[in-house]
């Protein structure tokens, strides 16, 4: 891969909960570099941890939700785990931006559209009416031309035009990185695809270093140009998506990819990962997938496989590449 | 959570009665709440079977201030307050907690009755019979009765008392009640039960109160404060048997001997103290519910949990 | 907000303040025949106050307002009872005979109204922002003052407060006086002029004090639960994530958990009447509290009418008011169809 810089830093995170008898450790040392310019997706299955890692990297951890150990470094400079809250509030939205999983909620529902706006411009000591011509420029952009949005509510527009306005709104400051929380669960197919073309136009346009979160790894593998893929609160792969596609190393990554109904598996029978997660209450001792793979050995279940790096970003954590590769 | 992961972790039962009570229990604020309750309890138990002097008595020298021969000092009719305060517990206790249970009672019955008959004339007819209870003060209303048989020399015993605020304390939690009941009815779990044919009155047993028991109990502790106020409220204005002694009598009494005016305060601020420390006994309790019940108003301990992690690292 | 929507509640609480005024009219029947005649009776003549003459004024009188059992099926008793609603008539007064209860009514009436508004008002500023304190206090000794206090204000029974604030601010230190609306050896009737005003002012401090502090729970308690949840919600979060500072988003949930309080606004000025019932009394207030409670003391049963039906009318008002006034101010509730009860 080209040498890049590098977006988001993160170095030996543990993040966990605190519960009513304690503290429950989600996600688990994990160590990411997010390249700048390109778009990097973070694929998991529910309760993987992705959300907590993506709230992380705004340094978005609040009760119960509570960092251990680790630090997020957000375009070189930024300790954002760190941070107290003005200083980090001089990060969020100007450098790095979030666009939230289910945008109907996250649009304040008793205020029109352009007060939102007015709210989020005044926090940062803008306002509408100085910007009114960058905010309509920032609209069109994102496909919403017809100014009578602005004087909508939320609960008037369609699930698609929330989406566009939540993510207008999360360029509005010119960011440079852009976390995406799954910005298109819960829209038709139809409009999931408008938007995904959406953000790749935007990320061309403006340069953007996207991180996108996702458990639909067809739409995931569509976009991205890198590929992380979380278990059980680890990231146990990283790397270029073509790469992923023909030549995963971690056997979670390859199963994950052919339990996916494609044109290609039309008329085969579809893999299934037998098993499910022990939770993390219950961690397993050794490899963090050990219990659910097919190609594990004793070794596997006994001792945590360090992550082995290649081509010096990607990684991945498996003792037995490329041994697992010879058996399927 | 599933039942056999439920067994593993903990001690965790499946009795919503049980997590319930061990939510309270946890929560500091019905704790505080819960002692406060039963020191009351406890001074007015033991009131049962002690008293310095007796508390009908009236043959002290009046208007004395606290001393160490009366602890609390006298009335303006020679009675010992001490005495007094602690024999005259029981009837606000027991009239705040049976409202509280009776009213209770009521308003899962109507609640429920016209949740099941969702859309029908009993419907419609119970809704509408709670607003009208919810809109018209009830106290007022038993104010007049009051005042009204008051005409015939009969004033409102303990009893009468309980079944005029329980009648009239229920409208809120039925309505409440009602609501769930509706919401309930149309989730998949409850569905699905009365699809196999689980009886409506099972399923309203089985399924609907043990998820909504926070709500109920909350109620329960609502109405019992209800009642306390209701009971203090119809003593005060001389509604109720004056000649009993209780700490209702006691605010009467002190009212018509102008103990505000003349500085006798041993005489009126010990039994007001101790209705509102009932009351706010309650009130604590049910914040802890509330807590319980909705996670997003618990209060979180990071310093606790950091240091306890940093101990586990060493 | 469409006019049927208005119409269809105005006819659900016209409806409920029927039934208030029928059990204003139930009441006095139900209770055996000649109860009030001997009660009556019984203390005119007890006292020998009252000349045969005068005795049979009341007399007829009485039975005009038909307290007294009729022979008359109950159904005319009902439409002259409305009928008399309709020209506010209760008939006199027993204790202030012959002075009629709407006089005394709308007398004691802006008394009351007089304490009673400036006190909800008060109580919603401070109350709503002390919940505001407490709110954005989480768990720190704050909230639980706050709370503590609030709370325990309002289970404290509301006429010992008063008690309490007499016996220690007026009789003990006499910084404010004992009781009374006005100044009653300086000013004869009342007179439009700033001694007098203040006056007023001065008596009305310590009425109005007691309740401030019995009702700031409803509000702090109310402002503070609101809040809590809505300082949670996405959309308070995406404010966050987006870098809005923690007073503007305090600011901005603080305006979200407002509105539904203001509904609860009107409904407090309904029952801070009944609070003003309890310690008109103490502080010799001549509001309706005061003759609600001397009507109680004394059996006075017109008055007693009179003062339930007031009380049942600003009840119901406020209520309705209440409604509207949400319906109003939140826009989901006006572009929506709302369920009939």
């Amino acid at each position: 891969m080209s040498k890049g810089t590098v977006s988001v830093e993160v170095k030996g995170l543990n993040v966990g909960y605190i519960t009513d008898k304690g503290y429950t450790r989600v996600v688990r040392n994990a160590n990411i570099s997010i390249p700048e310019g390109k778009i990097t997706g973070i694929v998991g299955e529910s309760g993987s941890g992705k959300s907590t890692l993506a709230n992380s990297l705004i340094g978005f951890i609040n009760p119960p939700l509570f960092v251990e150990s680790g630090s997020v470094i957000v375009d070189g400079k930024y300790d954002v785990l760190a941070m107290d809250p003005d200083q980090l509030n001089q990060v969020r939205g100007k450098i790095i931006s979030y666009v939230p999983q289910a945008a109907q909620n996250s649009l304040n529902p008793i205020r029109k559209v352009k007060d939102t706006i007015n709210d989020m411009l005044r926090g940062h000591g803008m306002d509408l009416s100085t910007n009114r011509e960058s905010v309509l420029k920032t609209m069109e952009m994102v496909g919403l031309s017809d100014r009578q949005v602005l004087d909508m509510y939320p609960f008037q527009l369609s699930g698609g035009m929330r989406q566009r306005v939540i993510i207008a709104i999360s360029l509005l400051l010119s960011p440079r990185i852009v976390v995406m929380d799954e910005p298109t669960t819960g829209l038709d197919v139809i409009v999931q695809y408008d938007i995904l073309k959406l953000i790749k136009k935007l990320q061309k346009q403006m340069s953007l270093t996207i991180v996108f979160i996702s458990h639909d790894i067809a739409m995931l593998f569509q976009i991205s140009d890198y590929v992380a893929v979380m278990y059980g609160g680890q990231i146990v792969e990283y790397g270029e998506y073509s790469e992923l596609l023909g030549n995963a190393r971690h056997p979670y990554t390859y199963l994950m990819l052919n339990s996916v109904p494609t044109v290609s598996t039309l008329g085969r029978k579809l893999t299934k990962i037998p098993g499910e997660f022990e939770g993390f209450s219950n961690y397993p001792k050794g490899c963090v997938f050990s219990q659910r793979c097919p190609f594990a050995t004793p070794q596997c279940r006994d001792s945590p496989p360090q992550a082995y790096s290649y081509a010096g970003v990607f990684f991945y954590k498996c003792s037995r590449y490329p041994e697992w590769r010879d058996q399927k | 959570m599933l039942r056999s992961e439920a067994k593993r972790t903990r001690n965790y039962k499946y009795n919503p009665i049980y997590n319930l009570l061990v939510g309270m229990w946890e929560q500091r604020v019905s704790r505080v709440g819960f002692f406060i309750l039963m020191a009351v309890v406890g001074f007015s138990v033991i009131g049962l079977v002690y008293t310095p002097y007796n508390p009908y008595a009236t043959n002290f020298p009046r208007d004395l201030p606290p001393s160490s021969s009366h602890w609390l000092g006298t009335t303006d009719y020679g009675q010992d307050v001490f005495s007094q305060l602690i024999s005259g517990g029981f009837p606000v206790l027991g009239v705040g907690l049976g409202t509280g249970l009776i009213g209770t009672i009521l308003s899962i019955i109507i609640g429920v009755l016209a949740g099941l008959y969702e859309g029908t004339v009993v419907d419609k007819l119970l809704n509408g019979i709670s607003q009208l209870f919810l809109v018209i003060p009830g106290i007022l209303v038993v104010e007049i009765i009051g005042t009204y048989l008051g005409a015939e020399q009969i004033k409102l015993g303990y009893l009468a008392v309980l079944l005029a605020l329980s009648s009239t304390g229920w409208a809120w939690g039925a309505r409440v009640l009602r609501s769930q009941v509706l919401t309930m009815r149309r989730r998949e779990f409850v569905m699905s039960s009365e699809l196999i044919g689980e009886s409506k009155l099972s399923t309203v047993f089985r399924q609907i109160i043990p998820n909504n028991l926070p709500l109920v109990a909350s109620n329960f502790f609502f109405t019992s404060i209800y009642g306390i106020a209701g009971f203090t409220f119809i003593y005060y204005f001389g509604l109720g048997s004056v000649n009993q002694v209780n700490w209702g009598t006691m605010l009467y009494w002190s009212l018509g001997g102008e103990a505000y005016l003349r500085g006798l305060w041993w005489w009126y601020i010990p039994p007001g103290l101790l209705i509102g420390l009932v009351a706010f006994s309650f009130a604590l309790i049910n914040m802890g519910i509330d807590r319980v019940a909705n996670p997003r108003l618990r209060v979180w301990n990071v310093k606790k949990v950091r240091r306890a992690l940093q101990g586990e690292m060493r | 907000m469409s006019p049927q929507y208005v119409i269809k509640r105005a006819i659900y609480y016209i409806i409920i303040w029927f039934f208030g005024i029928t059990l204003d009219f139930v009441l006095p029947r139900l209770i055996p025949g000649n109860a009030i005649d001997t009660v009556i009776y019984g203390r005119i003549g007890a006292s020998g106050y009252y000349n045969p003459q005068v005795q049979a004024e009341i007399r007829t009188t009485i039975e005009q307002l038909g307290l007294k059992q009729y022979n008359l099926p109950i159904y005319v008793q009902y439409f002259d009872y409305l009928k008399q609603l309709v020209h506010l008539n209760f008939g006199a007064s027993l204790l202030e005979f012959p002075v009629p209860v709407g006089k005394i009514i709308s007398e004691a009436a802006p008394w009351t109204f007089g304490i009673v508004i400036p006190a909800v008002v008060a109580t919603f500023f401070i109350g709503n922002l002390l919940g505001r304190y407490a709110a954005l206090g989480r768990g720190k000794p704050r909230d639980y003052v706050v709370i503590g206090a609030s709370m325990f204000l309002y289970t404290f029974p509301v006429f010992v407060t008063g008690e309490v604030l007499i016996e220690f601010l007026a009789v003990n230190t006499h910084i404010f006086p004992v009781g009374g609306q006005y100044n009653t050896q300086a000013f004869f009737r009342p007179t439009l002029s700033l001694p007098f005003i203040w006056s007023l002012i001065y008596h009305a401090i310590l009425p109005v004090t007691t309740i401030i502090l019995f009702s700031l729970a409803g509000w702090v308690m109310g402002m503070r639960n609101n809040m809590i949840p809505i300082l949670q919600e996405d959309f308070m979060n995406y404010y966050r994530a987006m870098g809005v500072p923690e007073r503007q988003v305090a600011s901005r949930a603080y305006r979200v958990a407002l509105l539904p309080n203001f509904t609860s606004f009107a409904i407090a000025m309904g029952y801070s009447v009944l609070g003003a019932v309890a310690i008109e009394y103490l502080f010799n207030y001549a509001g309706l509290g005061f003759f609600f409670n001397q009507a109680v003391q004394a059996l006075d049963y017109p008055l007693l009418n009179g003062i339930f039906f007031l009380l049942v009318t600003a009840i119901v008002l406020s209520n309705f008011v209440a409604e509207i006034v949400y319906g109003i101010i939140d826009p989901r509730t006006s572009h929506e169809e709302t369920e009939g009860i």
